[in-house]
This record gives C-alpha cells, sequence and structure tokens, in this order.
C-alpha cells in the first residue's frame, strides 16, 4: 500500500528516509530550506552510493501543513528544532495520521505525542550515520543499526507494525527490539558518554588515548543511566557496562575521522542539540535529586556554544 | 648575592633583567636562540613603562658553566619540573635556596623530593609576563608580585634576607605571614580560570554571562577551598566568596594562559592544576568532580595539539 510520507527536515537522516520511501513507491513530501530545498526543487533528491547519485523528484517545500493530509509525518528536525517544527506540522495531525520521530535524545517522542496524541506516535531510534554532501544530495549512509520503530509503549506490533513493513521493503533495516523505550535510553545513554568526546573536541578514537577522559565517558554513561533509574525508565547497568567495554578497546586509527554529531554541529559553528543531550542529564539530574556533576559540567563548558559560537572574534 | 634563573623564560626572564639592572649578579641558564640573544644584547625588558635593557653577568646552557649561586629562581612549567630539576645540581653550594615560582600547590615539595630537605623554599608569583621573542620579555600587566618563606611558613632569616637582595625597582618581593595560604588562594583561583576557559575555550565575560559555567565556577571554587582546608591551609569560606567576586570583576577578555596553550597547541599544566585538585582530593576522601571532569577533558591535550 502506498503511504502518503511528509518529512519534516530532510537532512541528513530525514533525506535518506525520504528517499528511501520515495524510491519504494511511497508518495514523498519533504521540507527544507535555503540552497538545499531548492537544489531538491531543481534536479530532485540526490541520494550518492558507490559513487554515483541517484536522484528522485519529490513535493518539496517550507511548510510541511501544505502537503497534508498525510498517512505518515517524519520529522527529520534537529532536537532543538521541533518545537518550531511541531508548530508548522500541527495542521498535520488527524485520527489517521502517524507520526515518527528521529531525534537523538529521549524527549522527542513526548514532544510529538503532545501534538498527535500518544497513539499516533512513534519511537525511532536511528542508528545510521549520514551526511549531506552538498545541497540536494545525501550520501555516506552507513545503517549501522538502522532505524528501530516502536509505540510509545515500546511495541513494535499495532501501530508500528506498518510503518516497520515499508521501512523493511524500501531497504531500511528496521531490527526487532523487546522494548524500543529501552533501545532510546541506550542510545541516550551511549550519547552521553559520547559528550565527553564533544567536550574535548576529539573523536573518541583520539580522545580514548587518555585514561582520564576514559573515566569521564564512563561515568557519563552510568549518570545517563542512573538518571533514567530515577526517572522510571527502561534503563539497565549493561546500556553503561557496554559503554565502558567500547572504551577498553584499543583506538582504532581507521576510525578517527568518527565524530559525534554534536562536535560535527560544533565545528561548523551550528546550534548544537545540548539541552537535549547532555544537557538533559543535568537537568533530569537535578529535577530528581540524582547527582550528575560530570554532565553539569560538560553542559557548562559547552553552554557557550550552544546557539553557536559565542561571539566573533 | 648571586642569583641563577632556572630556566629563563618569562618570570625568570622578568626577574634577571630587574635583578641585573639593579646591580645584582645574576646568571641565566637558558639555549638555542635565546641564549645568543642574551649573551649578544642582553636581556630587553619591554614594560607598560617604556624599555630596559640589563646584562646579566652569566649567560650558559651549561650549568656547570655558571657555577655555585646563593639563590637559584627556579621557574619552569609545572610538568617541566622533573626534567630541569637536576640542571639545578652544579648551581647548589652548600647553603644554596631554591626558590619555586611555579604554577600548582606541588612545586616545592616536588624539588625538595629531588635537591634535598630544607634546600627548597615555598613560593609563588603573580605577574603576567611572555617571551615576546629571542631575548625580549614583555610584561602585559604592571603587577610583579614574588612571595616566599619556608616550607610550612616560617619567615625564617635566610628567606627575609633573599627578599630584601630582591627588593629592587620593579619587583615586589617580600616574606608573608602565610605563605601556605597564598599559595592556596592563588592556586584556588588560577586552577579553576585555567581549567574553565581553556575547556569552554571561553572568557571571563562568557564564565559571567552563562549560568551555567557561574555555577561551574561556585563549584569549582567550593572544590579547592575544601581541598585547601583539609590541607591545613588558613582558607575560609570567606576567601571562596572573594575569588568569586575577583573573577567577577576581572576585563570581559581575560582568559587563563592556558587557554592559550591550548589554542596554540602547546602542552598543558592541567595535571598539576585541576588535576592536582582531582588528585589531592582523593586522597582526603574528598569529591572533586567540577575539576575532575575538566581535567578529563583536557587531559587528551595534555602533551600539546592532538588529533
Amino acid at each position: 500500500m502506498s503511504l502518503r510520507v511528509v518529512v519534516v527536515g530532510a537532512g541528513a537522516i530525514g533525506g535518506w528516509l525520504a528517499f528511501r520511501l520515495a524510491a519504494a513507491g511511497h508518495d514523498v513530501a519533504v521540507t527544507a530550506r535555503g540552497a538545499h530545498l531548492a537544489a531538491i526543487r531543481g534536479e530532485g533528491l540526490g541520494l550518492e552510493e558507490g559513487g554515483s547519485v541517484a536522484r528522485i523528484s519529490l513535493d518539496a517545500g517550507r511548510d510541511p501543513a501544505a502537503f497534508g493530509p498525510a498517512d505518515l509525518v517524519v520529522f527529520g528536525v534537529k532536537a532543538h528544532q521541533l518545537d518550531a517544527a511541531l508548530a508548522e506540522a500541527a495542521p498535520l495531525a488527524g485520527p489517521g495520521t502517524l507520526a515518527l520521530s528521529t531525534q537523538n535524545g529521549v524527549d522527542a517522542p513526548e514532544r510529538i505525542a503532545g501534538v498527535f496524541g500518544e497513539e499516533r506516535t512513534l519511537i525511532g531510534v536511528v542508528r545510521v550515520s549520514a551526511e549531506i554532501l552538498r545541497p540536494g544530495v545525501i550520501g555516506e549512509v552507513v545503517q549501522v543499526k538502522g532505524v528501530t520503530v516502536g509505540d510509545m509503549a515500546g511495541r513494535q506490533d499495532r501501530a508500528a507494525s506498518g510503518v516497520r513493513e515499508a521501512l523493511r521493503a524500501a531497504g531500511v533495516k528496521a531490527p526487532d527490539a523487546e522494548d524500543v523505550r529501552a533501545e532510546l535510553w541506550s542510545k541516550f545513554v551511549l550519547w552521553n558518554a559520547a559528550s565527553a568526546s564533544v567536550a574535548a573536541r576529539l573523536s573518541g578514537n583520539v580522545a580514548k588515548a587518555s585514561p582520564e577522559w576514559r573515566a569521564l565517558s564512563a561515568r557519563l554513561a552510568r549518570e545517563a543511566v542512573a538518571v533514567g533509574r530515577a526517572a522510571g525508565a527502561p534503563v539497565t547497568d549493561a546500556m553503561a557496562e557496554t559503554v565502558e567495554r567500547g572504551l577498553a578497546e584499543p583506538p582504532d586509527p581507521a576510525r578517527a575521522n568518527i565524530r559525534p554529531s554534536m562536535l560535527v554541529d560544533l565545528e561548523a559553528g551550528k546550534p548544537l542539540e545540548l539541552d537535549h543531550l547532555v544537557g538533559a542529564v543535568a537537568r533530569m539530574g537535578a529535577e530528581l535529586g540524582v547527582a550528575v556533576p560530570a554532565s553539569e559540567t560538560v553542559t557548562a563548558v559547552l553552554a557557550p556554544w550552544r546557539d553557536g559560537p559565542p561571539r566573533a572574534g | 648575592m648571586r642569583f641563577a634563573t632556572v630556566a629563563t623564560g618569562a618570570v625568570n626572564g622578568y626577574l634577571a633583567a630587574r635583578l641585573a639592572a639593579a646591580g645584582q649578579e645574576v646568571a641565566c641558564l637558558a639555549r638555542g636562540a635565546h641564549l645568543e640573544a642574551i649573551r649578544e644584547t642582553g636581556l630587553r625588558l619591554v614594560t607598560g613603562d617604556g624599555e630596559t635593557v640589563a646584562r646579566p653577568a652569566a649567560a650558559s646552557d651549561d650549568p656547570a658553566a655558571l657555577g655555585p649561586v646563593d639563590v637559584v629562581l627556579f621557574a619552569v612549567k609545572a610538568q617541566d619540573l622533573e626534567t630541569v630539576a637536576p640542571l639545578c645540581a652544579p648551581l647548589m653550594g652548600p647553603e644554596t635556596v631554591v626558590i619555586p615560582f611555579l604554577n600548582g600547590v606541588e612545586a616545592s615539595a616536588r624539588l625538595e623530593a629531588m635537591l634535598g630537605a630544607g634546600r627548597v623554599l615555598e613560593g609563588l608569583c603573580q605577574i603576567s609576563v611572555f617571551v615576546r621573542e629571542p631575548g625580549v620579555i614583555r610584561q602585559t600587566g604592571d603587577f610583579a608580585r614574588f612571595r616566599f618563606a619556608e616550607r610550612g611558613g616560617a619567615r625564617s632569616d635566610r628567606a627575609l634576607a633573599i627578599a630584601e637582595a630582591m627588593a629592587v625597582e620593579g619587583v615586589d618581593a617580600g616574606v608573608p605571614e602565610d605563605v601556605t595560604r597564598e599559595l592556596w588562594l592563588k592556586f584556588m583561583f588560577l586552577s579553576t580560570f585555567a581549567g574553565i576557559t581553556a575547556a569552554a575555550r571561553c572568557d571571563a565575560a562568557e564564565i559571567r554571562a552563562r549560568p551555567e559555567l557561574s555555577a561551574l565556577l561556585a563549584d569549582c571554587v567550593g572544590e579547592v577551598g575544601r581541598l585547601a582546608r583539609a590541607e591545613g591551609a588558613d582558607v575560609s569560606e570567606a576567601d571562596e566568596a572573594k575569588a568569586l567576586d575577583f573573577v567577577r570583576a576581572l576585563p570581559d577578555a581575560m582568559r587563563a594562559s592556558q587557554a592559550n596553550d591550548l589554542e596554540a597547541g602547546r602542552p598543558l599544566e592541567v595535571d598539576w592544576l585541576s588535576g592536582a585538585v582531582a588528585r589531592l582530593s582523593a586522597t582526603h576522601g574528598l569529591a572533586a568532580p567540577a575539576h575532575r571532569t575538566l581535567h578529563a577533558v583536557l587531559s587528551p591535550f595534555r602533551d600539546g595539539r592532538r588529533g
């Protein structure tokens, strides 16, 4: 069955999903801005694979509401852009419309549910790296674990099943999971550990040569587990232990260029998802009475860069 | 009184120039182009008031050529102490005293472990200087304060005699009532300001403008205050409040030299600043998570640029 899909924010991940779904025969519209939007409108959305660029034409514009009604709305914007995107996409919410999160952090599904409703909101846990190579063209796609999809209770049957099937048929890995909420938190724990990489402004594969840095990264993982436990989230100590095992592996020079997306944003002078990642751990720690001093300190040293570089010169 | 400067970087270059200009006998340990410049034209000191050129009595890269002296003024980057300290041996006679002017609170103990009990005073300096080019020392502030006394704080005759000899034009030298307290007060500010401005790549204005950084500032100062008291220093919570006020009053663009060193890819003193707060706190069973985190964030750069 062909779905009408609106991808709000056709960046690297949103654009890749839009391309895949459109190529699989779904009726896809995307929102984007600036040169990226102009290129998509002019030449279609491009996906570079194996050295050649495939293009597909689809509806593209700035306002998601213009593309309704939709069966599925995929939010591809950054976590700090989600509230603005939700306000624009609110007219798309309806009894027959599902909304899928793809954001880093753990708060996006609830924020989307506030507009689209608990029953029609899906959690998407994205473990894919991709880039906008140039305006209109996505590439460097590595489907690490793909996109794990479930409903707000973490279940993959019921509301999530149709979207999972559509993604799989479009060539997107959409793995099975017992509890997708646990997958979301597991990624959050990993990302809190990776904020040590952002603070040091180094790939983890370089920074991990320092034992103190490794200890910080492990501590950040444990702090995220601790706030998750206090918040009643389905976290386990195994999530932090997985991070620690990765830190114990020797640095891999071949992976020295792999950087967390928040570090990529920092180096590009873009706003950071700070308040939805390590800043969220710091905030939840304060709210729940859990000591998270490492998360607080990392948040503080990144605070001047939250909205881009602090000041010219 | 005969002085030697080990080594003759910015701080000791300033002292050597001032002492030599006042007629004191100074032997400079230096090397490379800096040594050549000192030998050929002397040390040129550029301050807000103008320039002076002074010729030290001797300059060499071989301490044995400089012979024994009465006082070794010891100023290097904290991480270089163990490498440079053995160069003091040829300069030391039976009565020679070594005064460290290093960042951190461990220099005198580290030097004493290498040079022998009773040979090392406790010292600190407050001065803003850099080596502008070989042979040229530039002072950027208008203060040049040097304080020292016996380790443990005693105001000995030998410390007082050295202070009297060093009290020349442009040098505020003295033996304070409580050198341990002064050392910790400087460390409270320096470890905190260096850790934050380097890790956050920011200046004093950003610390004031960001609530998270203001809170971190207070946490860091509190950690050093607790450690100072555990180490027996007379440092109170009122001193912590003064340290916070001091940072709040700094010029907007001010940042610590550690932030400049990080940006320039030079080695960092972080193991002897935030790292020392974390390490020494642990020996007292104190948690110092803020400084520990700053240390961890900067630790990949301890030996200079990476990646």
